[in-house]
């Protein structure tokens, strides 16, 4: 199986200085987890040092497409589809960043990518599942609370990785030493989307509103030397109030 | 001063007082003539008669009563008070729809739906638009509550894309001025699929919401954007109060909308896999129940986790001693819980455990000290040995699922 992997010119939000970004090194790590024979690194724009930082999580060949960036959807999807490393067959999978790092972060572009190649797009996915049928992909879609949803996905797809997924590859600096980061000049032909006439500015830190007061803030019930039993009975029905254990008529499953 | 005073015509006045009884003509002298009354000098004249009549109600025994403080319809009695209906706001002729898309997690309109939902009626009252609701099923009394005037069924799928593609038939229909999602995990996913679908612009994550701006961070969070308002919009969870105003009344929609044309489904979606709580991350786990060092019989701790379903933690002290793993260690030097619930058993609640329960929200304290700070945080603490109550505690657990489970 033959992989792509987006990189985006990540910055880090503390320092604000090139980094890599953490789903991106995670779908490194699932593409691995996949057992992915070939990954290449793709880039719309141009090459960065900071992009060989990805060498040392297992991804040595990085293309970087300069120009790409006035149309990065453009320039990867023409990328994918026939860019002569591909000539012996294209990729199976293209994995990406559920968000990027640094731009305008909206994590958009995984699914006009998809919508480009006209391949089905499984978006948060965090681990490889058992492999059922062959063209259909298992994969396990991360939720909230550790859920997990199995999601099946026809083979050619993009695959989009969140910083929650726990495949982060080891880091081996002379791979990174060792990676091979190429610069290739495209041209795209941007279509004159009317861009969203904005401003940018320092982000200000705004308070959230204020979620319903926690009930338990303290002057709660108080029972003093009760029965061992009377106690576990008031602790049951105060869990079951809350909703934390399910009712007396279905069983707790397994 | 004006020297000639306007006079009255009794006369006249009478005359328009006439009203035709049965048989003959009848004089009704508490009806106003026509609107106010002014005398002739152009002063308002008083109607002491219709004053009274419409002070007086019928009082709770029955007796007729004079109400002089405006609350006429609260001192009414049962006879009145029958009569009050609730008034729901109608949105017959919008100007424009706002298409509302919640999540509905178990059918339900949860925190981020309500949110958006305000945000919507936000946009629309400014303009005197309508909010549309799309989803699963949802009973119309909530939808009403939260602020919604029209709702679109959607038929539940597994595929996101053919869920797009309903929604999609459902804009074409509608051509809404605005569609808004929750930042949710899949409000998040159907946002952006319907962006690169329709190729409209997508504004995800706003944290401030006006009728001409938004803000929205961006660049890894160090700047945010501020621009105008886009047709795809997902809010950022409590940025926005939940409508608060008057119940909308949920009518019928004119538009007609056609199902989408069925695809070939590429994707299957199965249903959510709970995480076993026994093994799963204590920093995501919904019920934690952790030790302390009032828990000496570690066998009889682990056995009331089983039966509570809960994820096992623990205090410094206990994994100090080996009793439990480090990676169970709750507090500031262990792990920062994101729970619903905590059991602390014996557990005093020392500053640093304290700290790691910070986003907790309903806590129960099995303490033998009445003193204890895990005690005055806790909705139900109960001042009693742990080593007692664990057993207790499984017993009548295993009393209530015993035969069910067995």
């Amino acid at each position: 199986m033959k992989a792509v992997i987006l990189l985006s010119a990540g910055i880090d939000p503390v320092s604000g200085r090139p980094a890599p970004v953490p789903g991106e090194i995670r779908a490194i790590g699932l593409a691995r987890e996949l057992g992915v024979a070939q990954m290449i690194g793709l880039h719309a724009g141009p090459a960065s040092p900071a992009l060989a930082e990805y060498g040392g999580y297992g991804l040595t060949h990085i293309l970087c497409l300069k120009g790409g960036e006035t149309d990065p959807v453009q320039a990867l999807a023409e990328a994918v589809k026939t860019h002569a490393l591909f000539a012996d067959g294209g990729p199976d999978l293209v994995l990406a960043a559920s968000r990027g790092r640094g731009g305008s972060d909206t994590g958009l572009l995984p699914y006009q990518l998809a919508q480009a190649l006209d391949w089905p797009i499984a978006t948060d996915i965090g681990a490889p599942m058992e492999q059922t049928a062959a063209g259909q992909l298992a994969l396990a879609q991360f939720r909230a609370r550790g859920a997990v949803k199995p999601v099946s996905v026809t083979l050619p797809c993009v695959v989009t990785v969140p910083e929650a997924a726990r495949c982060v590859p080891a880091f081996v600096f002379a791979r990174q030493r060792e990676t091979r980061v190429d610069e290739e000049v495209v041209t795209v032909h941007p279509v004159s989307a009317d861009e969203e006439a904005g401003t940018l500015r320092p982000y200000r830190r705004r308070p959230k509103l204020i979620s319903g007061a926690s009930k338990d803030s303290g002057g709660g019930q108080l029972m003093v030397d009760p029965d061992p039993h009377e106690a576990a009975r008031a602790i049951v029905a105060h869990l079951r109030a809350l909703g934390v254990l399910p009712n007396a008529g279905q069983a707790p499953e397994a | 001063m004006n020297a000639i005073r306007l006079r009255r015509d009794p006369r006249a006045e009478r005359a328009a007082r006439l009203v035709p009884g049965n048989g003959r003509q009848r004089y009704d002298m508490s009806a106003t003539p026509d609107g106010l009354m002014t005398s002739p000098s152009g002063r308002l004249r008083r109607d002491p008669r219709a004053e009274r009549q419409r002070l007086l109600t019928t009082g709770r025994d029955g007796r007729a009563r004079l109400v002089r403080s405006g609350l006429v319809g609260q001192m009414a009695g049962s006879a009145a008070s029958n009569a009050t209906v609730v008034k729901k706001i109608r949105v017959e002729q919008p100007e424009f729809f706002i298409i509302v898309v919640p999540d509905l997690p178990d059918g339900r309109l949860d925190r981020s739906d309500r949110q958006v939902l305000g945000a919507a009626r936000k946009l629309a009252d400014a303009g005197g638009g309508a909010v549309v609701v799309v989803g699963e099923t949802v009973d119309e009394a909530s939808l009403g509550q939260a602020g919604a005037d029209r709702f679109v069924p959607l038929s539940g799928g597994s595929d996101p894309d053919a869920r797009v593609a309903e929604l999609v038939t459902v804009m074409d229909a509608l051509s809404p001025r605005h569609v808004l999602l929750p930042e949710s995990e899949e409000g998040a996913d159907m946002a952006r699929r319907l962006a690169a679908r329709t190729g409209l612009g997508l504004l995800p994550g706003i944290e401030v919401l006006g009728p001409k701006q938004v803000i929205r961070p961006c660049g890894a969070g160090r700047q945010e954007w501020v621009g105008g308002l886009a047709p795809l919009m997902t809010l950022a969870p409590d940025r926005v109060p939940a409508w608060e105003g008057d119940v909308h009344e949920i009518l019928p929609l004119e538009e007609t909308i056609e199902g989408p044309v069925p695809a070939s489904a590429r994707m299957t979606v199965g249903t959510v896999i709970p995480a076993d709580p026994a093994t799963m991350n204590l920093g995501d786990a919904p019920f934690v129940v952790s030790a302390g060092r009032g828990v000496t019989d570690f066998a009889s701790f682990h056995a009331t986790v089983r039966a509570l379903h809960a994820t096992p933690g623990a205090s410094r002290v206990v994994c100090d001693n080996g009793d439990m793993p480090r990676s169970t260690q709750v507090g500031a030097s262990g792990t920062i819980l994101d729970a619903l619930c905590y059991v602390a058993l014996g557990i005093a609640g020392a500053p640093q455990h304290l700290q790691g329960l910070g986003r907790v929200e309903h806590i129960v304290a099995v303490n033998t000290d009445l003193h204890a700070a895990m005690v005055a945080r806790a909705g139900l603490a109960i001042i009693a040995d742990a080593q007692a109550v664990m057993p207790a505690l499984c017993e009548v657990l295993a009393a209530e699922y015993g035969e069910k489970g067995a």
